[in-house]
């Protein structure tokens, strides 16, 4: 038979009496939120690339994507601040940050814009040589030096790359057919030594090659 | 002299009903003052989420499941993820698994403190309803501490969990866990040994433990009334590690099932800090790919019972089916045959004791 | 240390005539009725009873691959409990349960649409099959039974008005 006892609450009601409140006196006292409290969406919207994956993973379509426009918007009544979109957007320019969305009258979107991007180094024909610029037209990559312009406007640095790796990706990108003579066409190769030094900067070295090789390499360079 | 004939009349309780949190309908059978019979209907907020799956590939859908039910959605959340990860076969790291079980221990701290406040209000004791109240949000602020949200914990992810608790966490988790047992001690001292209290709960709404068995009651509901299982014993996440045993009383009546939820609180203290100890270092997740292709059910340990989750996959990014069985639909039953027999008065109390959570009935 | 429990986990297709032998079985070894629910699979309904035994936490799911316009017997009888489950694989799914108690007339959930889990093609489909057995004036056990417990119901109304 467990004990009965009148009036059990009474030292917790008399200590609860004369202590602090539990309630924070908001608004007069600012909310400090923890660090990782999920209340807003926010964007980073340069680096934005229009990709639509935040719009297609949200679970309640509170973001619409419009590419044409170069806009991103949401709903921030509909977000649940779930954090899907910030783990899906492959460019990592969605944050989850503290704070939450304060109570309107009326849902409403917010809108951003991005700039618009560079115009495609390809489209200037001007700036590429001039024995790249039918390539391109045709939307095949071009090099200039170690720098390969891609049909998309990208470029890529081959100098980074070691030698049998460079050799792979022109040969992907069918430049190596006339590397060498359009080479020739820009620049000259030099001879120091045994060492045939090529315009796009790579060395040979002639006294590895076999005599009547030899000839044939320094024909083909115009150095004899 | 002809004895007055009793004059049967329906009296109809909720859906709204003060000492509600979620609407469901009653209708009682009264013979003057006496409850002889209960029909229960359900279907005010069927939102239909079971078909979602359809619309939802399997790793959004975890937001979805989660949002079930805003008292036990951590549970959803868990038992959906581990049923579509029994179905890919997909092995958790340790470290995840742990801290899931800390997730989910503070989850049934939550909820349990929820409905003692619950409990008292619908006793009419107020003060004893806000102080179970205050040591709940203790509680929340360590959750929102560790996860970002206070009732929605979006940590889940088929595979392991997003986010972890820092050795500094821990610490504050470790502080506010003993100032939470200590002031607990005076509200269990209250619920056990009130007067006024023991006056509205002992020997009302008894279950036996046949009775518990034919209607297929679960829970801290079923082990009031002596029935010692706890589906935590199957050790599935981290619980195969710690130390516990279930949480049994033997009456059956509304005060033992108030005493049962009561010392579940601290049993999950104790297991919070037990896992704490224990927690191995390692990853959060692991990588996974490919669909779900085969079925698979799982069963986990809600605060109000044994909550069953099946998980069909047909190979493609959408589930064929979701089924999740939440343990208030398995209660109702055993409430409606508390509730017979028993005075009008009652029934509010008879309702808040099996904890109903009518948003996780109807999903 | 707390028990270790090992439990099996066994899913068992059965015939839908053995249903209720099947139940009646489990009843008899003490199983507790756990949950019970219906699916669409490929053409077919595929409806899962499971069972729990409490002693040592082992799970026996029995699976009844059935037509769409197949009847299935109600297991009232031995688990009062399982109207809940009943009910809503009827109003949701469409799988045609009889002699349930207590019957909600596909009123448990109160949604306007008629069976929305089961996709628009199975829905003529099953009216198909079911014109094809009236047709063929199959009648069953069970809808003799059915027929007498609308009457009852019916005849109940008039005396209460």
């Amino acid at each position: 038979m467990p004990k009965t006892r009148i009036m059990a609450f009474t030292w917790s009601t008399l200590k609860n009496l004369f202590s602090k409140p539990a309630t924070k006196n908001y608004p007069a006292e600012p909310i400090r939120y923890p660090e990782r409290s999920r209340g807003h969406i926010e964007i980073d919207i340069e680096d934005c690339i229009s990709c639509s994956m935040c719009a297609r993973s949200c679970p309640t379509g509170a973001i619409t994507v419009d590419r044409k426009e170069l806009t991103w918007a949401i709903n921030r009544f509909d977000c649940l601040a779930c954090g899907y979109c910030v783990i899906k957007c492959p460019k990592k320019c969605l944050h989850l940050v503290p704070g939450y969305q304060t109570p309107e009258g009326e849902k409403k979107e917010v809108s951003f814009k991005r700039p618009a991007p560079a115009p495609k180094p390809a489209a200037a024909p001007s700036a590429a040589p001039k024995a790249a610029g039918s390539a391109s037209a045709a939307g095949k990559a071009t090099l200039n030096g170690d720098i390969v312009t891609m049909a998309n406007g990208k470029t890529m640095d081959l100098s980074k790359f070691p030698a049998e790796k460079k050799a792979e990706i022109l040969k992907k990108l069918g430049l190596d057919a006339a590397p060498a003579p359009k080479a020739e066409a820009e620049g000259k190769a030099t001879l120091e030594g045994d060492i045939v030094r090529l315009p796009n900067g790579k060395t040979m070295d002639l006294s590895k090659l076999p005599e009547a090789n030899r000839e044939k390499v320094l024909q083909k360079l115009g150095l004899k | 002299m002809e004895e007055r004939e009793k004059k049967r009349s329906v009296v109809p309780f909720g859906p709204q009903h003060p000492v509600l949190p979620e609407p469901i309908h009653l209708d009682l059978v009264l013979e003057d003052e006496k409850v002889v019979d209960v029909i229960p209907s359900i279907g005010f907020i069927h939102r239909g989420l079971e078909d979602l799956v359809k619309k939802r590939d399997f790793n959004e859908y975890v937001y979805v499941a989660e949002r079930t039910c805003g008292i036990c959605s951590f549970g959803h959340g868990l038992g959906y993820v581990e049923a579509v990860e029994k179905c890919m076969n997909v092995e958790v790291p340790i470290r995840a698994k742990y801290l899931r079980t800390i997730w989910s221990e503070m989850a049934r701290i939550h909820s349990h403190l929820l409905w003692a406040g619950l409990m008292a209000d619908a006793f009419g004791f107020e003060n004893l309803f806000y102080q179970c109240w205050r040591l709940r949000e203790k509680n929340l602020d360590l959750v929102e501490m560790t996860t970002g949200g206070r009732l929605i914990y979006s940590v889940n992810k088929v595979g392991g969990v997003l986010k972890d608790i820092t050795p500094d966490m821990q610490k504050v988790i470790l502080n506010n866990l003993s100032e939470l047992e200590a002031e607990l001690r005076d509200v269990y001292k209250t619920f056990m040994t009130d007067y006024s209290v023991q006056e509205r709960t002992r020997g009302v709404g008894v279950l036996t433990k046949e009775q518990v068995h034919d209607l297929g009651c679960c829970g801290p509901y079923a082990r009031a009334s002596g029935v010692a299982r706890d589906i935590r014993q199957l050790g599935y996440e981290a619980y195969g590690e710690l130390d516990f045993e279930p949480v049994v009383s033997n009456d059956g009546d509304n005060y033992a099932r108030c005493d049962v939820r009561l010392r579940e609180v601290f049993q999950s203290i104790d297991l919070i800090r037990q896992a704490i100890a224990k927690i191995p270092n390692g990853e959060l997740s692991v990588p996974v790919k490919g669909n779900p292709d085969g079925e698979a059910f799982i069963r986990i340990e809600q605060p109000r019972g044994e909550a069953i989750y099946y998980v069909e996959g047909n190979g493609t990014k959408f589930l064929n089916r979701f089924r999740l069985r939440t343990p208030t639909f398995a209660n109702i039953p055993g409430m409606c045959e508390t509730m017979k027999g028993c005075s009008y008065a009652d029934i509010p109390l008879l309702v808040v004791t099996i904890d109903p959570c009518i948003s996780c009935t109807e999903r | 240390m707390s028990a270790k429990f090992t439990p099996k986990e066994t899913i068992r297709v059965i015939e839908k005539d053995g249903l209720l032998r099947e139940v009646m079985a489990m009843k008899s070894r003490g199983m507790r009725l756990s949950q019970a629910c219906a699916s669409y699979k490929d053409g077919k309904y595929e409806l899962s009873y499971s069972f729990s035994d409490d002693k040592t936490l082992d799970y026996e799911t029995l699976r009844v691959v059935c037509d769409l316009a197949d009847r299935i017997p109600s297991i009232h009888d031995f688990y009062s409990c399982a109207s809940f489950y009943e009910n809503e694989m009827r109003e949701l799914f469409g799988v045609k349960i009889e002699l349930i108690e207590p019957d909600y007339h596909n009123k448990l959930y109160r949604i306007k649409a008629e069976t929305p889990f089961l996709p628009e093609d199975a829905k003529a489909e099953q009216k198909k099959q079911e014109q094809e057995i009236s047709l063929s004036g199959a009648d069953s056990d069970l809808d003799l039974a059915q027929a007498a417990a609308d009457e009852k119901l019916a005849s109940g109304k008039k005396e209460e008005k």
